[in-house]
């Protein structure tokens, strides 16, 4: 029978957790200790904090070089982190399910219960494939589609994967194109679009893209229902740029971000792109973004752009720059109701409020809204 | 002001002024003094050896090839003819280059890369299939000088070169006026980075100011950060590729034909060339590391230059190639496995240590991209 100590002990072991370490495996660990009230009051601790969490990011470590996902209040309180063992790059959620997923040429994901930030599965790609770092839910959760490189052809493709019991692929999409990188979701609908760098990589031989000098990179939607992709056509002036970085605004313009890989056909400036009914359209924000664009976000009206090179995050309204601001590094953004995130290497501003990267770490390329 | 705005506006109020230099003017001169030393007594230097070694293998080709039915030159030049020569001339391009790799900033970034110089791993196969492609093909045109600018790296790189040399490369006929080709095309390269380091161009200039910010340099952090992401990346490579991708992690999982130069084997040699360009690196007097103590960076790379030395001398006196090491995998392939481990040291100094230590973020996460 469990004492009035032995359920303190639980309790303080909960908060501790909480406050300094990884609460999943503690609250793991003290669940299946047994006693029903104790495990209990710790389950309910770790469900509140979870529920506070209003942005996702993600922690690299300079010694391991794995990262864990790190989730913050929206007045920038630390909520908890889920440690991984791999270095993640970005997020997709849905319901209750946050997908983490590994930075190119990563092959494994991992999704965790945003309820009880329990890893619930880690999914590894096909033996001829690896994962690019992005993914995205379909509009009922029932599928996650992520970007994919086929390692035998060089070619990029988008793996699908039914998100009911363990998460099992179920197809794949070819994609007319190397090197897929995000894909993001209509809000209301099941149509995606897939920014596709163009660039041949192959993990045998590192991170570098093997066709710099002949690549060219597109924007593709795909409407799931059909499994059509219908691209947008190649964008006079995208010559030499890897369009990597989409986020859908109102009324479904699109954004895309993109980095400059081929001085010679391209420039820096042409690194920020808008999609609309009246086509591609170069955004001159672009300009003072360095030739690299790290991540953008969008509510309503309102876009951030990051750039890591430039070390600024832009503000447009209308495709037009409103503000600009230096942040060292500055990369993971989002944007939600009553939410602005953006981090740099060392820095996270949640609402306004700056949190310090851990010891030894760097805030990485992404983050997520989480309400 | 609607709640949107006025969020957005306490974010940009909080985050100015965080993206400027962190160096104190002083600190900066500092330092820019310590990168333009390291330029001038480290990389321009090891550009300087590699050039010179591609001129000299260039020169022992041409006195080696003959064209059918025509006299050998080598009646007139001051060099044997023997292929042993050549393969020599190779062995020390290859070494050369293994002492610049360390340098992933700058000119040799462009294009496709240090994959110019080398494209190794290469389990696709590219560059033998482009060899066996040109060597059907028996293409003149790529034999015109200044041709093979704009070819596939597959077919211009010393792994091509590699195998054309250790063929045996006979003196006459298409083989030999390739792999000539090809070594002048990696004697122009490696001219041009030469070039591209030497006070007066462009990009020296902009280096050599960056404490002054540039079009290319917003501040000396830059170069800092850029200069030892790139040592970053080819300490990752040593160890992941160079020792531990014929190695294996653990004993059993040794395979000999996966290891570096296989074919001129001189892939052990290349290992010690990497801990010895480390070691250099960090003891480079009045070089970045040295200087910095000064504005309180870290010392520990004199512990890490000692380290990377002793371990390049060991390996300066085994006898046993790589291959042979991995092929018995037994002791001497564990301590290699243990060298490997030692890299992470290095690693982790030149990620974060180092840069903290100065008041710098190393932006290791953006070191090669997303």
């Amino acid at each position: 029978m469990m004492t009035r100590r032995d359920v303190l002990g639980r309790l303080a072991l909960g908060l501790g957790v909480l406050a300094c370490r990884d609460a999943t495996a503690r609250v793991a660990d003290a669940i299946a200790a047994g006693a029903a009230d104790g495990g209990v009051a710790v389950e309910k601790i770790v469900e509140r904090a979870a529920g506070r969490a209003a942005y996702a990011a993600i922690e690299t470590s300079a010694k391991t070089g794995f990262s864990r996902a790190r989730f913050f209040s929206a007045s920038g309180a630390p909520v908890a982190s889920v440690p991984l063992d791999f270095r993640a790059h970005g997020m997709a959620a849905h319901g209750h399910r946050l997908v983490v997923l590994p930075r190119r040429p990563g092959n494994r994901l991992a999704v965790v219960d945003r309820r009880t930030l329990a890893i619930l599965h880690v999914k590894t790609a096909p033996p001829d494939r690896h994962f690019y770092g992005h993914g995205a839910f379909t509009v009922d959760g029932a599928h996650l589609l992520v970007t994919e490189n086929d390692l035998d052809t060089l070619r990029g493709g988008v793996g699908v994967y039914d998100t009911s019991g363990s998460m099992r692929r179920v197809g794949q999409i070819e994609l007319p194109g190397s090197g897929p990188h995000e894909i993001v979701r209509d809000p209301e609908r099941d149509l995606f679009h897939v920014a596709i760098g163009g660039l041949e990589t192959h993990p045998a031989y590192g991170r570098t893209p093997l066709n710099p000098s002949a690549f060219r990179s597109q924007v593709v939607s795909l409407r799931f229902d059909r499994g059509a992709v219908e691209p947008l056509g190649f964008w006079a002036g995208t010559e030499g740029v890897s369009l990597r970085h989409l986020a859908v605004g109102a009324g479904g313009r699109l954004y895309i971000g993109g980095h400059l890989v081929d001085a010679e056909r391209g420039t820096p400036d042409a690194v920020l792109w808008a999609h609309g009914a009246e086509g591609a359209v170069r955004l001159d924000a672009g300009r003072v973004l360095g030739g690299y664009v790290s991540s953008l976000a969008t509510h309503g009206e309102e876009t951030i752009a990051t750039s890591k090179e430039a070390g600024v995050a832009l503000r447009l309204r209308a495709d037009r720059t409103v503000e600009t601001s230096s942040l060292l590094g500055a990369s993971g953004v989002a944007l939600g109701p009553a939410l602005t995130a953006v981090s740099g290497f060392e820095m996270l501003v949640v609402n306004g409020v700056r949190i310090a990267v851990s010891p030894l770490h760097e805030f990485d390329n992404h983050g997520l809204a989480t309400r | 002001m609607g709640p949107l705005r006025a969020l957005l506006i306490a974010f940009l109020l909080t985050a100015q002024a965080s993206a400027e230099s962190r160096l104190s003017d002083e600190n900066a001169a500092l330092l820019q003094e310590g990168l333009v030393t390291t330029a001038e007594a480290f990389v321009r230097p090891a550009y300087v050896a590699q050039s010179a070694a591609a001129d000299a293998l260039v020169e022992a080709l041409d006195a080696h090839c003959v064209a059918p039915g025509a006299t050998s030159r080598a009646a007139s030049a001051d060099v044997s003819v023997d292929p042993s020569v050549v393969e020599a001339r190779f062995a020390g391009l290859l070494l050369a280059w293994q002492r610049s790799a360390l340098i992933r900033m700058g000119p040799i970034m462009e294009n496709e890369g240090p994959m110019r110089v080398q494209l190794w791993p290469d389990p696709k196969g590219f560059s033998e299939r482009a060899v066996r492609a040109a060597l059907a093909a028996e293409d003149r045109t790529l034999l015109v000088p200044g041709a093979l600018e704009g070819r596939s790296i597959a077919l211009t790189n010393l792994t091509s070169l590699e195998t054309l040399i250790h063929a045996p490369l006979r003196r006459d006929g298409y083989p030999c006026a390739l792999a000539t080709a090809i070594a002048a095309f990696q004697a122009d390269l490696a001219g041009d980075l030469v070039d591209a380091w030497t006070v007066g161009s462009d990009f020296r200039l902009a280096f050599d100011t960056s404490a002054a910010g540039n079009d290319r340099f917003a501040d000396v952090d830059a170069v800092v950060r850029r200069l030892l992401a790139g040592a970053v990346v080819e300490a990752d490579r040593l160890r992941k590729f160079k020792l531990l991708r014929g190695l294996g992690p653990a004993p059993g999982e040794a395979r000999p034909t996966r290891t570096e130069a296989v074919d001129s084997g001189v892939g052990l040699a290349s290992v010690e060339a990497s801990f010895r360009a480390l070691a250099d690196f960090y003891a480079t007097p009045f070089g970045l590391f040295d200087t910095a103590p000064e504005i309180g960076g870290s010392m520990d790379y004199v512990l890490l230059e000692r380290a990377a030395s002793a371990v390049a001398d060991d390996l300066a006196f085994e006898s046993a190639s790589l291959v042979e090491i991995a092929d018995e995998d037994g002791s001497r392939a564990a301590e290699l496995r243990r060298h490997a481990e030692s890299v992470l040291h290095h690693e982790v100094f030149l990620k974060s240590g180092f840069p903290s230590s100065i008041g710098l973020t190393a932006g290791f996460t953006a070191a090669d991209g997303d």
